[in-house]
């Protein structure tokens, strides 16, 4: 797995506790992918990056980190 | 209509299709499969519809690919395997594994042709090409 890490589920927290379904509806995905991407399962591709980081109002940057 | 009631939804529909199948070729009914498939694919695509939620996305398509390349692989390494072992037998002692040898070895060669196809096809689509 890539050394991509992300902190949607903190931003899901700081975003009025929103619920996995509803980042999964802003975002177009499915609520199993977000709980993937939460344990660090699957490294989404950029337009889905770009999509979760638009839905909490942030860059991209803010959500995924890479890490050498 | 939430996901798990279209999972649930969708199992139930799969297992009456099964065994509707099943029963038509135990009792020797060649019509009743095809307006059966066709019937349960419709309805799943009509459950679809009545989704609120999304039930595909890129990690699905992603699953997908992996899961069918693995059972891609897999068939053709063992169909090969046991064409060549079909075809290396007696043939005089064990003549029908002939024609089984040489159908499933054709079973494969075909596979592999449309694999090469569909590849040079999307290798093409996604910015492959020289």
């Amino acid at each position: 797995m890539a050394n991509i890490r992300n902190r949607i589920r903190r931003l899901r927290f700081d975003h009025d506790e929103m619920t996995q379904e509803e980042l999964a509806n802003l975002a177009g995905c499915t609520r199993q992918t977000i709980i993937a991407l939460e344990q660090g399962k699957y490294v989404p591709s950029i337009e889905l990056a770009f999509k979760i980081a638009r839905a909490f109002g942030v860059s991209l940057e803010e959500v995924f980190q890479y890490e050498e | 209509m939430s996901y798990r009631k279209f999972m649930l939804w969708r199992t139930m529909v799969f297992i009456i299709v099964v065994i509707l199948v099943g029963w038509s070729v135990a009792s020797n009914n060649p019509l009743i499969p095809i307006p059966t498939v066709i019937a349960g694919i419709v309805i799943v695509q009509l459950l679809k519809r009545g989704m609120r939620e999304v039930i595909v996305d890129e990690r699905v398509f992603s699953v997908t690919d992996k899961a069918a390349m693995l059972v891609f692989r897999t068939f053709v390494i063992l169909a090969a395997m046991a064409a060549a072992t079909m075809l290396g037998l007696n043939q005089e002692r064990y003549p029908e594994l002939e024609q089984a040898g040489f159908t499933l070895a054709y079973s494969v060669c075909t596979l592999l042709l449309l694999y090469y196809i569909a590849y040079i096809y999307y290798n093409r689509k996604y910015g492959g090409k020289e």
